[in-house]
């Protein structure tokens, strides 16, 4: 039995960039891969997305309805954005545009609290972990008529609860559909307004960083897709206009024969495209796979260093040294690939001492033209190392579902002492970046801007400039004195 | 505590572990294969991969097999070190 599905994109959120929803692409492919008739409803895009909503259910009278929650919230304790309002309310107009419906919930969001956030969504169904072989045994079911029974990775009501189903065995990718974004999304507007197109080589994380949900999320250790196959989508995109490539794994360089492998595979296409990862840890920055990502075509690379401070990264467990870190800059920089430095301060261990390593390290890439981005709090999640650190350390109480964002701060600084001291950097540093600011009426439109005229990605790459721009700007000036 | 690689390995050098190492840190001697303890991050990838359970945990090694703990430290500072694993 076939059913009629429509799954919607509830992520609105445009800062710091835009993002493909990659992981319903997944299960739009495996649904129809599976023979049922597929919808897939974007609201990015949509000026009144509840009203979007009800027309769409209203027209398709669909018999399951999927809803995709990227995130919880933003994470980010000085400029926070809650989006599960949204998407409650987003389900509502569904609810009742389609009443007849099965309503059913996934996206990465519930790899990290499956029970909360079925309980606070109101749904029928949810899944967690990978979506593909799950929604897909879901809708199967639903379309047979049967009671779905205890599919590994489902929430579903029970005895006027909720029980959860853990996932099971994780699949074997390449035995996955390919998510072919570009039947289900508009690319092209996408990257008008800053966004890159997506590419995930691998699922799962063998790092331990205490504040990480990956590992809920995607399951320990790694599953990687044959290289082959990452260079096949990449060259069907290409084929469909697509130029410019990011890759979304957990860390993109971990294992790097294996990234050297998918490195190789798109050389030897001679695709003509550009490469990125915003996820790039300094331990396995070593010479050969730099070239070799060069030759593949990436012209810039997000480092996710979180400190250069020998005490924070120990406590963070991030598995790799300060003295790895300014190994990495220098060999990036030797390979000639641009780096933005993404840091995480106020983490376990952090002090005034411990900020002043990581601005100096920040001061000195920023001199050698790289980019420094930077978020001031670690976003506490169910689950991880820091919820247990946290729960230790008497600042949240342990039944806490943690749906309401909670934020960690090192005891050792004041917020107020770190954002100060952060806002005296960026204003002698242009290209320091600062998660506050990214907030600013102006910048989204600086990005924007920037993709309209094809300006060479990545971005970040002119934001010394933006910057200027947005501090002249008189919403940011009255949101500066305002604040 | 990073993970050590036992007498198990010996003559066996299956390499699957080289495969799933995140940070490249597994080295190929003559007899087996070394974890180079200043470069494990402690992640654990390699150990169930190995065909012949010759990985442990530093401080899970078996009593017998205790002093591997200190080779995969020493053969690092040895006028030979363990070079990069060959295919």
């Amino acid at each position: 039995m076939s059913a009629r599905v429509l799954l919607v994109s509830t992520n609105r959120e445009r800062a710091p960039y835009p993002v493909i929803p990659n992981g319903l692409a997944c299960v739009a492919s495996a649904l129809d891969a599976a023979g049922h008739d597929v919808r897939v409803l974007d609201l990015m895009f949509a000026r009144d997305p509840e009203r979007t909503a009800s027309r769409i259910a209203r027209e398709l009278a669909p018999d399951v309805v999927g809803v995709s929650v990227r995130n919880i919230d933003n994470s980010d304790a000085i400029a926070l954005r809650h989006y599960t309002p949204d998407a409650v309310a987003t389900l509502a107009a569904l609810r009742e545009s389609a009443p007849r419906a099965k309503i059913v919930a996934g996206g990465a969001a519930f790899g990290v609290a499956p029970l909360a956030l079925f309980r606070a969504l109101g749904v029928d169904y949810a899944v967690a972990g990978d979506g593909e072989r799950a929604t897909v045994a879901l809708v199967d079911a639903l379309a047979a008529g049967r009671e779905p029974g205890e599919i590994p990775g489902l929430v579903r009501a029970r005895d006027g609860g909720a029980v959860f189903s853990p996932p099971g065995e994780n699949a074997d990718l390449d035995a996955l559909p390919r998510p072919q974004l570009h039947r289900w999304f508009d690319l092209a507007r996408y990257e008008r307004i800053g966004a890159t197109v997506p590419i995930q080589t691998k699922r799962g994380c063998v790092y331990k960083c205490v504040y990480c949900t990956y590992r809920n999320v995607e399951g320990w250790g790694y599953r990687l897709r044959d290289a082959e196959s990452v260079a096949d989508e990449i060259a069907e995109l290409r084929a469909h206009g697509v130029r410019h490539f990011d890759f979304v794994d957990s860390t993109f360089n971990s294992p790097p024969g294996h990234a050297r492998d998918v490195c190789a595979a798109i050389a030897r296409r001679r695709l003509g495209v550009t490469l990125e990862t915003t996820n790039f840890t300094p331990a396995a920055a070593f010479p050969d796979l730099l070239e070799a990502m060069r030759g593949a075509g990436f012209t810039s690379l997000g480092i996710t260093a979180e400190s250069a401070s020998d005490v924070v990264l120990e406590r963070m467990r991030k598995g790799f040294s300060a003295t790895t870190v300014h190994r990495a800059a220098e060999r990036v920089e030797a390979a000639g690939i641009r780096a933005l430095w993404i840091f995480l301060v106020g983490g376990p261990g952090e002090t005034a001492e411990t900020l002043e390593e990581t601005l100096r390290f920040a001061d000195w890439r920023l001199r050698r033209g790289d980019a420094v981005y930077t978020t001031v709090g670690l976003r506490v999640y169910p689950g991880t190392t820091l919820h247990e650190i946290a729960i230790g350390e008497g600042r949240l109480a342990a039944d806490d579902p943690l749906l309401d964002p909670a934020f960690y701060f090192s005891p050792g600084l004041t917020i107020d002492a770190a954002v100060a001291r952060l806002r005296r950097f960026a204003a002698g540093h242009p290209r320091f970046m600062f998660s506050a600011d990214s907030r600013s009426m102006i910048l989204p439109w600086l990005t924007r801007a920037a993709s309209v005229v094809r300006l060479p990605r990545p971005h970040w790459r002119y934001m010394g400039l933006f910057q200027r721009l947005a501090r002249m700007h008189p919403l940011r000036r009255a949101g500066a004195s305002a604040g | 505590m990073p993970y050590v690689i036992t007498e198990a390995c010996i003559n066996t050098k299956d390499k699957a572990c080289v495969d799933v190492c995140p940070v490249d840190c597994i080295y190929e001697g003559p007899e087996q294969l070394y974890i180079n303890p200043d470069e494990c991050i402690d992640c654990g990838a390699c150990e169930p991969e190995c065909p012949v359970t010759a990985i442990f945990p530093e401080e899970d090694v078996p009593q017998q097999l205790k002093h591997y703990v200190q080779l995969n430290r020493d053969v690092f500072a040895s006028p030979n070190p363990p070079g990069r694993p060959t295919r």
